[in-house]
C-alpha cells in the first residue's frame, strides 16, 4: 500500500516533469517561428534599415521544429499514459462494472507494456547505429546530429513502458485488490 | 488468402480487440505490426521499428496539431469564449430561445480560433449553461445546443481533423480550410434555424431575456475584437501567402499566449495546467498516429486498398451510391469512436476508393470534397447516442441534466446536420467555391 502510492506519486512526478519539458520545447518553438516569420517580414520590407537589416528568417528552422517536434510528442507520451488519457472504445462494455473495467484494463496496460518494451529496445538499437554510423547523420542545413533528436525520444519510450508497467500493477490493484477503480 | 480477406480478418481482429477496452492507439499498433511481420516477416518490421516513431513524428506539418491545442487553451484561459458568448448574447438572447442560438454563435467564434470540439464544448459550458439555466432554459435544450456548437469548433477552420486528413491524403491544408468555412457556417446557421423551430413547437423549454440596447450589443461585438484580430492574421496569413500553416498555428498560439498573459490570465499554475493538457490530448493523438502508421503499411502490403477500390468499381454502382454507404459506415463508426481515431483508421481504406470514383472532378477537387462531407460526418458521431462524447463533456458540468435529456436536446441539431449532409452531396459547388475563388 504504501509502496504502491509512493511509486505512484513518484511517477506521477516525473512523467509531468517531463510532459512540462516538452511542453517548453513546443513554446521555444513557437517563439523561433514567430522570431523567423516577423524576420522574413521585415527583411522583405525593411532589410536596408540600417536597425534592423541584422533580422531575416532563421536559418534552417524547420529542422528546429521538425526536431523540437518529435522530442515533445514523445516526452507526452508517459504522462498520457500515466493519466489515463488514452482514448478507447466504451461502447461494447459500458455497462460493465468498475471492477470489470478495471480488470480488462489488465490485459490491456500488459500489451501496451509489451509494445512499449518491443519499441523501447528498437529505439535504443536505432539511437545507437546513429551514434556509431560511419557517415555522419544529420539534418540538411543545420548539419544537427539526428542522435540529438533519437536519444531524448529514446529515453521517454523507456519511461513509457516503465509507466505502462506500473499501470499494469494499478489496474490489478483496482480489479483485485485494494484500489478503488477510476473511471476513465 | 487475397489482400481483401487479409485486411477483412484484420478489421474483425482489430475490433475484438477494441471492445475488449484496449485503448484505440495500443489496438492499432498490435494490428498493424502483426499484420506487418504476417505479411513481410520479421526482420523488416523490427527495423522499421528502430526510427518508426522519430520518423513520423519529426514532421513538420503534424506539428500543427500541438501548437493548435495549445492555442486551444490559452484562448479558453484568456476569457476569450465569455466574451464571444456575451457579444452573441446580447445581439441574439431576447428571442425566443436566443441564449441558446447565442450559444451557437459564441462556439462558432471559438471555433475560429480552435481546432478542437471538445474544447470548445467543455469551454462554451461554462460560460453558457449558467445564463440558459437562469433563464429557465430546460436542460434539453441548454445541454444540446452545447453539444451541437462544440461540433463547430471542428467544422470551422482551423481544425485538428482537417489538418489529419490532409496528411494522410497528401492534400493542401490551406484549400481544405477555405473549403470547410461554408459548411462550417451552414452548419451554425442550421443550428440556429434548428433552435427557432424547436422552441416554436416546446415553448416549455426556453423563455425570453431582457432586450440589450444597441449600444451595449456595439459595446460587447466590439470587446470581441482580439478573437477576430488572431483569426485574420492566422487563417489571413495562410491566404495571403504569408506563412505556412505550420507558422500559422505557431503564430495563432503565440499571439492567444500573449493575450491570456496581458488580460493577467495566465500565472505559473494556469500555464502549467494548459501545458499538461495540451501534452495529455497529443499523447492521445500521437499514439493513434503511430498505430495508424503501421495499419498503413500493413494495408500497402495486404493490397487491400486497391483490391477493395478494384472490387467496388467492378460492382459498377454509381459512384455517389458508393460515396453515400462510405459516409454512413462513418456515421456508424462515429457512434463507437471518437473522429481522430475514425478518420486516421477509414481514410487509408477509403481514400483509394473515392479516388477511383468517377465524380467529373479533377482528383483534388474530389478529395476536397470527401474530405469535407467526411469531416462533416464525424463530426455528427460527437453528438450521436449512444456514445457521442460532447454530450459526455456537457453532462460533467450538469449533472442535474440526465443523459437522456440531452439526448432528446440533440435531436433538432441532428436532423439539421442530416439535412445539410445531404445539400452539400448535392451540391459539391458549396465546399468547391471557395477553392475555385481562393486559388
Amino acid at each position: 500500500m504504501r509502496l504502491f502510492r509512493t511509486v505512484e506519486r513518484a511517477l506521477l512526478v516525473i512523467t509531468q516533469a517531463i510532459a512540462l519539458l516538452g511542453g517548453a520545447v513546443l513554446i521555444t518553438l513557437t517563439l523561433i517561428t514567430v522570431y523567423s516569420v516577423v524576420g522574413r517580414a521585415v527583411s522583405r520590407n525593411f532589410g536596408d534599415w540600417p536597425l534592423l537589416s541584422w533580422w531575416g528568417p532563421l536559418r534552417g528552422d524547420f529542422e528546429l521544429i521538425e526536431m523540437g517536434t518529435a522530442i515533445a510528442i514523445f516526452a507526452f507520451l508517459p504522462y498520457t499514459q500515466m493519466v489515463r488519457g488514452n482514448v478507447l472504445v466504451d461502447f461494447f462494455t459500458a455497462r460493465a462494472s468498475p471492477r470489470a473495467k478495471a480488470g480488462l484494463a489488465i490485459p490491456a496496460n500488459l500489451l501496451f507494456s509489451a509494445l512499449a518494451i518491443l519499441i523501447s529496445w528498437r529505439m535504443i538499437i536505432g539511437t545507437f547505429e546513429q551514434l556509431t554510423s560511419s557517415f555522419n547523420q544529420t539534418t540538411m542545413l543545420l548539419r544537427l546530429p539526428l542522435w540529438w533528436g533519437y536519444m531524448p525520444a529514446t529515453f521517454f519510450i523507456c519511461l513509457l513502458a516503465l509507466v505502462c508497467f506500473f499501470t499494469v500493477w494499478r489496474s490489478s490493484r483496482e480489479a483485485f485488490g485494494d484500489g478503488e477503480p477510476v473511471s476513465s | 488468402m487475397s489482400g481483401l480477406e487479409v485486411g477483412i480478418l484484420f478489421t474483425f481482429i482489430l475490433f475484438g480487440l477494441l471492445a475488449l477496452r484496449i485503448p484505440i492507439g495500443v489496438a492499432m499498433l498490435t494490428v498493424g505490426l502483426a499484420g506487418y511481420v504476417a505479411l513481410a516477416g520479421w526482420s523488416p518490421a523490427l527495423n522499421y521499428l528502430k526510427s518508426a516513431g522519430y520518423d513520423k513524428y519529426s514532421n513538420y506539418t503534424f506539428s500543427i496539431v500541438p501548437l493548435f491545442l495549445l492555442m486551444g487553451e490559452f484562448a479558453t484561459n484568456a476569457g476569450l469564449s465569455r466574451l464571444l458568448f456575451r457579444s452573441a448574447n446580447s445581439w441574439l438572447g431576447h428571442r425566443r430561445g436566443g441564449i441558446a442560438m447565442a450559444t451557437i454563435g459564441g462556439s462558432a467564434g471559438f471555433g475560429a480560433i480552435a481546432g478542437s470540439s471538445l474544447a470548445t464544448a467543455a469551454t462554451m459550458a461554462q460560460v453558457a449553461l449558467p445564463e440558459m439555466r437562469r433563464h429557465g432554459y430546460s436542460g434539453a435544450l441548454a445541454t444540446g445546443s452545447i453539444a451541437a456548437g462544440g461540433t463547430l469548433g471542428i467544422l470551422i477552420p482551423p481544425s485538428i481533423v482537417l489538418v489529419i486528413y490532409a496528411i494522410l491524403t497528401e492534400q493542401n491544408i490551406a484549400k481544405l480550410f477555405a473549403a470547410a468555412f461554408i459548411p462550417g457556417l451552414m452548419a451554425a446557421l442550421g443550428y440556429m434555424i434548428a433552435i427557432a423551430i424547436f422552441v416554436r413547437r416546446n415553448p416549455g423549454d426556453s423563455s425570453v431575456r431582457r432586450r440589450a440596447s444597441y449600444r451595449e450589443r456595439w459595446r460587447d461585438l466590439l470587446q470581441v475584437w482580439p478573437v477576430v484580430a488572431i483569426f485574420i492574421v492566422v487563417i489571413g496569413g495562410i491566404y495571403a501567402g504569408l506563412f505556412t500553416p505550420t507558422e500559422a498555428a505557431a503564430v495563432g498560439a503565440f499571439s492567444t499566449g500573449l493575450l491570456a498573459l496581458l488580460k493577467g490570465r495566465l500565472n505559473w499554475r494556469i500555464a502549467t495546467r494548459s501545458l499538461l493538457n495540451t501534452a495529455q490530448t497529443t499523447g492521445m493523438i500521437f499514439l493513434i498516429v503511430l498505430g495508424a502508421d503501421l495499419i498503413n503499411i500493413f494495408l500497402a502490403l495486404s493490397r487491400m486498398p486497391q483490391e477493395l477500390a478494384q472490387a467496388i468499381s467492378n460492382t459498377n454502382l454509381a459512384p455517389l451510391l458508393v460515396l453515400v454507404a462510405i459516409l454512413v459506415i462513418h456515421l456508424l463508426l462515429g457512434m463507437i469512436m471518437d473522429s481522430l481515431s475514425m478518420i486516421l483508421l477509414t481514410i487509408p481504406i477509403f481514400f483509394p476508393v473515392v479516388m477511383s470514383l468517377d465524380f467529373g472532378f479533377t482528383p483534388d477537387e474530389t478529395a476536397i470534397w470527401f474530405g469535407i462531407l467526411t469531416l462533416v460526418v464525424v463530426e455528427v458521431g460527437l453528438i450521436t447516442p449512444p456514445v457521442g462524447l460532447n454530450v459526455y463533456i456537457i453532462n460533467s458540468y450538469a449533472r442535474d441534466v440526465p443523459m437522456l435529456e440531452t439526448f432528446r436536446g440533440v435531436t433538432p441539431f441532428l436532423i439539421s446536420d442530416m439535412i445539410r449532409i445531404a445539400i452539400l452531396l448535392a451540391f459539391p459547388s458549396i465546399t468547391l467555391a471557395a477553392v475555385w475563388w481562393f486559388f
